[in-house]
């Protein structure tokens, strides 16, 4: 039995940027709304606990348009299985939702992608998308000494963030090479919102070294981070610090969308030119249909919000803009692809299964994820595979398993809601 | 595998063993190898939650379990609870015949999951983080199939457990060594014979 | 002078501005990390965004919370690494 039943025309699943963008355009078609988040308010990872105060003035203009725009937002709620056609279940602490609807939006982002290298699960090493998410929900950070490590333009962003906020940056480390970097710089001239974005975060960077072709070698301390030991080429290093910021770019986040049967195309959600998947009626917008960043996730949730409307006409204005972004996504993809040196970072008991505690050297005697699955239970534990499954398939080129429910763990009673409310009674024995 | 025939077995890359004797023990794809067998597929679903240690020191099964178990058409659930070692639970438990793929259904994990929580209320607040299906051997009367094929020289089935198997697998093996080596069984061997359920099976 | 919170974490009163997720609450009231793996090493927060399970502890009674998702509410008991 479900406590909340709710009906719209467009759900949308995700409220960060594309997910806000969709729900803003189908409500001004005049479409009944709901947004389900299982963050307490809207935002996702790029606008994060922005809502009571924007920090940009795009972010504040969508807000403002979300807030007249009168959505639904079903907040601090997980999906974790789908009820039947048109229905989608969603538990928070105190609930279970039963969602249903017309059409659905798919607005589920990406996450940070991680590699695996000795000491990563020391306390005080976290995700750079990670520990930016940890400041903002109130982890003093003034003070605090921090290499910011992986790969991507989030390292930039996130390194701006922290020493905005009072964090001593120690350095950026990349592990693209300088000729890369140099391309993407240079390509970044086609795309002037971009370049000078680029431009504004390098001023404020000032300062702090941006190393290419460098990573994290080891993690160090005794029972948190003391200090980290970096490479850039032959030059090997170490340095005291609190705080190790460390993603390897991002990875879409395609289980609810692969549990309701959508194509996907090399990890990505498959969409036609109105982001609708190979489901009638679900549609996906943002980082889950390719990684892109913020303006494409606009421009894609507002196409995506107009043609679930029923108005694609609206929608069209939009392509070329998408299709100039697409570009720059790619452009984003060649410059941050990772580098096969990754590969070694792992020592034989470094843990890659952080759910399970399983380490590289169990893992590499296998040569499919099922069998290593079955064999040490990696990617048996409560995030299914979500931060090993990525690391795994870059170090070993193991694909993953189809998607099953629980998409997110739920507790027994909400999996156990068997029938949409008003059906009928349960099926007794 | 690719096929059983006299005097051994044929491997799909082509490779052929032989022996004088060849056991189809292949559960629910043991009629894949010898046509005729009468061993059906029976689906279950089963879920495992997070670690809670202290919880539950031993398995817990609804009597009308057996119920379930000798139903010989409907699709049933039953309780079954059973803590694993690493303090997560694992919920059963399902039967359903005539489902053919793996693909775990909603509907039926939610059934099961209802009869738990009525069994065990304390079970309801409980994460869930997984879910899978199996196939379980069936056969017409609820037997397993233990002895020589009828109509084919040296194949001996064991198989049709139905949820049994490995519990049963030991004393199966002894049941099948008296038979090929001659000998009388500790327990009455008719039961299970293959030739009760159908007088002749053909290689696949 | 923003708004303050008061929790419990492993029985010591906390107090922290309203907003505060319960992970940042842990890590700043000077508790190392938030939960022991399966082979009993300690462990912090990693994604910051519900996805790794790394930031679990026991909320109000109830185990395998995952703390960076939860903003704190007055009086609240948190416990960890249990």
């Amino acid at each position: 039995m479900t406590d909340a039943v709710r009906s719209f025309d467009v759900l949308i699943v995700g409220a960060g940027p594309a997910g806000i963008a969709a729900a803003c355009a189908a409500s001004e078609c005049g479409r009944t709304v709901g947004m389900v988040d299982d963050n307490p308010t809207p935002g996702g990872q790029n606008w994060r606990g922005e809502a009571p105060t924007p920090n940009t003035a795009e972010s504040a203009a969508w807000y403002r348009r979300l807030l007249a725009a009168e959505i639904d937002f079903v907040r601090g709620a997980s999906v974790f299985a789908q009820l039947g056609s048109g229905v989608l279940l969603a538990e928070s602490a105190d609930a279970i939702h039963e969602l249903r609807y017309a059409k659905l939006i798919l607005a589920t982002g990406a996450r940070e992608r991680f590699l695996p290298f000795p000491g990563w699960t020391l306390p005080n090493v976290m995700g750079a998308g990670g520990l930016q998410a940890l400041v903002k929900s109130g982890l003093p950070i003034s003070g605090m000494r921090v290499i910011v490590a992986g790969s991507g333009p989030l390292l930039l962003a996130v390194a701006a963030y922290l020493k905005k906020h009072g964090a001593r940056v120690l350095l950026i480390a990349e592990q693209a090479t300088r000729a890369r970097l140099v391309r993407f710089a240079a390509g970044l001239l086609r795309y002037p919102g971009k370049l000078f974005q680029g431009m504004e975060m390098r001023r404020s960077l000032s300062g702090i070294p941006y190393l290419s072709d460098c990573w994290t070698v080891s993690a160090e301390g005794k029972d948190k981070l003391e200090r980290a030991t970096l490479r850039q080429r032959q030059k090997i290093w170490t340095l005291e610090c609190d705080y190790l910021a460390c993603g390897f770019h991002l990875v879409p986040n395609t289980e609810l969308a692969e549990l309701l049967g959508c194509e996907l195309r090399e990890g990505s959600v498959r969409v036609d030119e109105w982001q609708e998947t190979s489901v009638a009626g679900v549609f996906c917008a943002g980082e889950p249909t390719g990684i892109g960043g913020l303006e494409l996730a606009l421009a894609e949730g507002q196409i995506t919000g107009y043609a679930a409307a029923g108005q694609p006409d609206t929608a069209r204005p939009i392509f070329s803009e998408r299709r100039k972004l697409r570009r720059f996504a790619l452009l984003l993809e060649e410059t941050f692809r990772l580098r096969k040196e990754l590969k070694s970072l792992p020592g034989a008991e470094t843990i890659v299964c952080r759910c399970e505690d399983v380490t590289f050297e169990r893992l590499r005697r296998h040569n499919s994820w099922r069998a290593a699955k079955l064999e040490t239970r990696c990617g048996m534990g409560p995030c299914q595979g979500r931060v090993c499954g990525a690391a795994a398939e870059f170090l070993f080129g193991w694909q993953a398993e189809p998607v099953r429910p629980p998409v997110f763990p739920a507790s027994v009673e909400a999996l156990a809601v068997s029938a949409p409310s008003g059906s009928g009674s349960s099926i007794r024995d | 595998m690719k096929e059983i025939r006299e005097g051994g077995v044929e491997l799909d890359d082509g490779t052929i063993l032989s022996a004088g004797r060849v056991v189809n023990a292949a559960g629910t794809w043991a009629p894949d190898l010898t046509h005729g067998l009468n061993v059906r597929k029976r689906k279950g679903h089963l879920v495992i939650t997070d670690r809670y240690p202290a919880f539950l020191r031993h398995q817990v099964v609804e009597l009308g379990y057996l119920k379930s178990a000798h139903s010989g058409t409907s699709d049933s659930v039953a309780f079954n609870v059973q803590p694993r070692k690493t303090g997560q639970l694992l919920i059963g438990s399902s039967r359903q015949y005539g489902a053919e793929d793996t693909r775990v259904e909603s509907g039926m994990l939610a059934r099961m999951l209802e009869r738990a929580c009525e069994y065990m209320p304390g079970v309801a607040k409980l994460s869930a983080i997984r879910s899978w299906t199996g196939f379980r051997a069936a056969t017409p009367d609820k037997l397993p199939l233990i002895g020589p094929a009828p109509g084919q020289q040296n194949l001996s089935l064991a198989t049709g457990h139905e949820g049994l198997g490995i519990t049963t697998s030991l004393a199966t093996a002894r049941l099948l060594v008296d038979q090929l080596l001659g000998r009388v069984s500790a327990i009455p061997v008719e039961p299970y014979l293959p030739s009760r359920i159908a007088p002749v099976m053909a290689h696949a | 002078m923003p708004e303050t919170c008061t929790l419990s974490i492993d029985g010591a009163r906390v107090s922290v501005p309203q907003g505060t997720t319960v992970a940042a609450a842990v890590l700043l009231s000077g508790v190392p990390g938030l939960r022991r793996s399966v082979r009993g090493e300690q462990r912090g927060p990693l994604c910051g965004m519900g996805i790794c399970f790394e930031c679990r502890v026991t909320i109000n009674g109830r185990p395998h919370a995952r703390s960076c998702q939860v903003v704190c509410e007055h009086g609240m008991e948190v416990r960890t690494n249990d």
